[in-house]
């Protein structure tokens, strides 16, 4: 993993880290001035853990020319700028309508080490939505003495709308730089996204949790600390939004190989412990209940044999992704159509978001509200939170593909070519060298 | 890549457009503004464990949108719309319906702050 992409799960690490300790300040009454202790002390700790590259250098990765270097800073640049150009222009002063009536009221509550349970006292504002969000925040605006600012939660918002394509940039990058280039503008020009990054609302940041939970599970085998980030990024995702706890448990399905794998089991649950604690403590302390949840009952598993309500959310889904994401048909189109010509199967990550938008699917069909109204409420945020997965993955899997000629011929003519006896002998050296190196590596660690 | 210059280029992103948001922001005047400078006094002098209850009188489809607009720019404090758990009344009239309205705002109540921002008046009351 790139340094810029370790800096950057080090700072949504930090969030959780942040939003966790202080909600334990609140809780048990500990001052401001200790919790500020604590939380730097975590920062430089983690700063120290996840910033050095450990056993996966960045120099693991191909090198590009200085050039080319630029090239990809220069890319990088004029997307930020564009985002920073349209951001403040679709941004609302006090934000969209959840984040003054839920997530900026919430943190305004938790700003007051008195009374924040108050926040517990409306029943229309769903208080049992978890804290990651607004206890960031409410640190903040604490250390600044600013509740009232409406500068704090741009900034916040702001960064992590930036970060989340950078990090997806980032990963592509090395891979294939095109590709990244592509995928890195589906960000800046789709508006939509923009809006909602700006609207401060907790999907983007949700989003960026989850992305970023996945991207360390691909240096699992490398370091068994990407491992623990991961199983902490998808605890930060329960811990902002209660989709989050879904998004996590499908990710722990699709990737249950890498999670619980013999060397790894012991590692997943230990690290689950962390925000399991923090979690828990908060359902506890939370005295209502969600109201998807609390209003479903027997009946709601009637939904499922309820064919109008499948062809409503699809109808819906398809709508959604027409009106507000218009160049995600024709990517997903292209990328289709190269996983049939090059008869390759969709990757892990791609199963990962179809399972996901599945998930949210059944949600939505089993829902015990006025299906409609729940529709229009949520969808298009929901696939906000999808959308930067739906391209990573798309992404990842197209840079995997390879695109020299010379490299596809190559690999047409070895799959036609009989496989002789020096081929033989080839094959058996390159597999001995590996084992050796794997050896090496592991007498090292 | 330039990995400093990368992490660099993510917060100057952020600066700029920190910088025009405020600029923006500064320009624009709408009703939650509205009724944050009409609410000042109130946040200025009641403890933050105040539990307001709260009335709108005037346009019917703004009730809803005005009791959350109270509720974000009061907080700490507790707003509800059940008179029965209120320590102060906060009504917030419609400057052309307050001459008519004005006996039932303060109906025995002991007006703590009243004022005028704009279109509405602000009002304060005791518990009756």
């Amino acid at each position: 993993m790139s340094t810029p992409n370790r800096f950057m799960i080090f700072m949504a690490i930090l969030i959780g880290c942040i939003s966790s300790l202080y909600f334990f300040s609140l809780l048990f009454y500990i001052p401001l001035a200790i919790t500020t202790a604590l939380i730097v002390a975590a920062a430089i700790l983690l700063f120290m853990w996840i910033l050095p590259s450990g056993s996966t250098p960045d120099n693991n990765l191909p090198a590009y020319s200085n050039r080319k270097e630029w090239i990809g800073i220069i890319v990088l640049a004029y997307g930020i700028i564009w985002m920073a150009i349209v951001a403040p222009e679709k941004a609302n002063k006090y934000g969209e309508w959840d984040a003054y009536t839920i997530w900026n009221l919430h943190a305004r509550q938790l700003a007051d080490p008195q009374h924040w349970k108050t926040i517990f006292r409306y029943a229309d504002v769903h208080a049992d939505y978890p804290l990651c969000l607004p206890a960031a925040l409410a640190y903040f605006m604490r250390l600044m003495s600013s509740p009232d600012s409406l500068i704090l939660p741009f900034v916040f918002h702001m960064l992590i709308t930036i970060s989340l394509p950078a990090i997806i940039y980032g990963e592509l990058w090395r891979k294939n730089a095109v590709v990244a280039a592509i995928i890195f503008a589906m960000f800046p020009i789709q508006v939509f996204y923009i809006f909602q990054g700006t609207s401060q609302y907790a999907d983007v940041l949700l989003s960026f949790f989850f992305l970023c939970a996945i991207i360390c599970t691909k240096y699992i085998q490398q370091n068994r600390k990407y491992l623990i980030l991961s199983v902490l990024l998808l605890g930060c995702c329960a811990w902002t939004k209660n989709e989050g706890l879904l998004l996590a448990t499908v990710m722990f399905v699709v990737y249950s190989r890498r999670y619980f794998a013999k060397d790894n089991i012991k590692y997943t649950l230990l690290t689950l412990l962390a925000p399991i604690a923090v979690i828990g403590t908060f359902k506890i302390v939370c005295p209502v209940s969600n109201d998807l949840v609390s209003e479903s009952g027997t009946s709601t598993w009637g939904y499922l044999l309820d064919t109008d309500r499948y062809i409503m959310v699809f109808n819906y889904f398809v709508l959604t992704a027409r009106k507000k994401f218009v160049y995600v048909g024709l990517l997903l189109s292209i990328y289709l159509i190269l996983c049939l010509v090059r008869k390759k199967r969709p990757g892990q990550e791609f199963l990962l978001f179809a399972s996901c938008l599945f998930a949210y699917f059944m949600v939505y069909v089993l829902t015990p509200k006025d299906l409609k109204w729940h529709l229009y409420t949520s969808c298009e945020r929901l696939f906000v939170q999808l959308y930067p997965l739906m391209l990573y993955a798309i992404g990842i899997d197209i840079a995997r593909m390879k695109w020299n000629i010379s490299e596809i011929l190559q690999q047409k003519n070895s799959q036609q070519q009989p496989i002789t006896a020096n081929t033989k002998q080839k094959i058996k050296a390159t597999v001995s060298t590996n084992k050796h190196n794997r050896e090496k590596r592991e007498k090292k660690r | 890549m330039k990995n400093i210059l990368f992490i660099i280029l993510i917060f100057l992103g952020v600066v700029y457009a920190t910088v025009n948001f405020e600029e923006k922001i500064s320009s624009i005047y709408g009703l939650i503004d509205n009724v944050k400078d009409g609410l000042a006094e109130v946040t200025n002098h009641a403890p933050s464990n105040t539990n307001f209850s709260f009335r709108f009188l005037g346009d019917t489809t703004k009730t809803y949108i005005m009791s959350t607009y109270a509720r974000y720019l009061l907080a700490p404090n507790y707003v509800s719309n059940n008179e029965s758990e209120y320590d102060t009344m906060l009504t917030i009239c419609d400057a052309r319906l307050y001459a008519t309205a004005k006996h039932e705002i303060e109906d025995g109540r002991k007006v703590l702050m009243k004022q005028r921002y704009n279109q509405y008046y602000f009002i304060e009351t005791s518990r009756k």
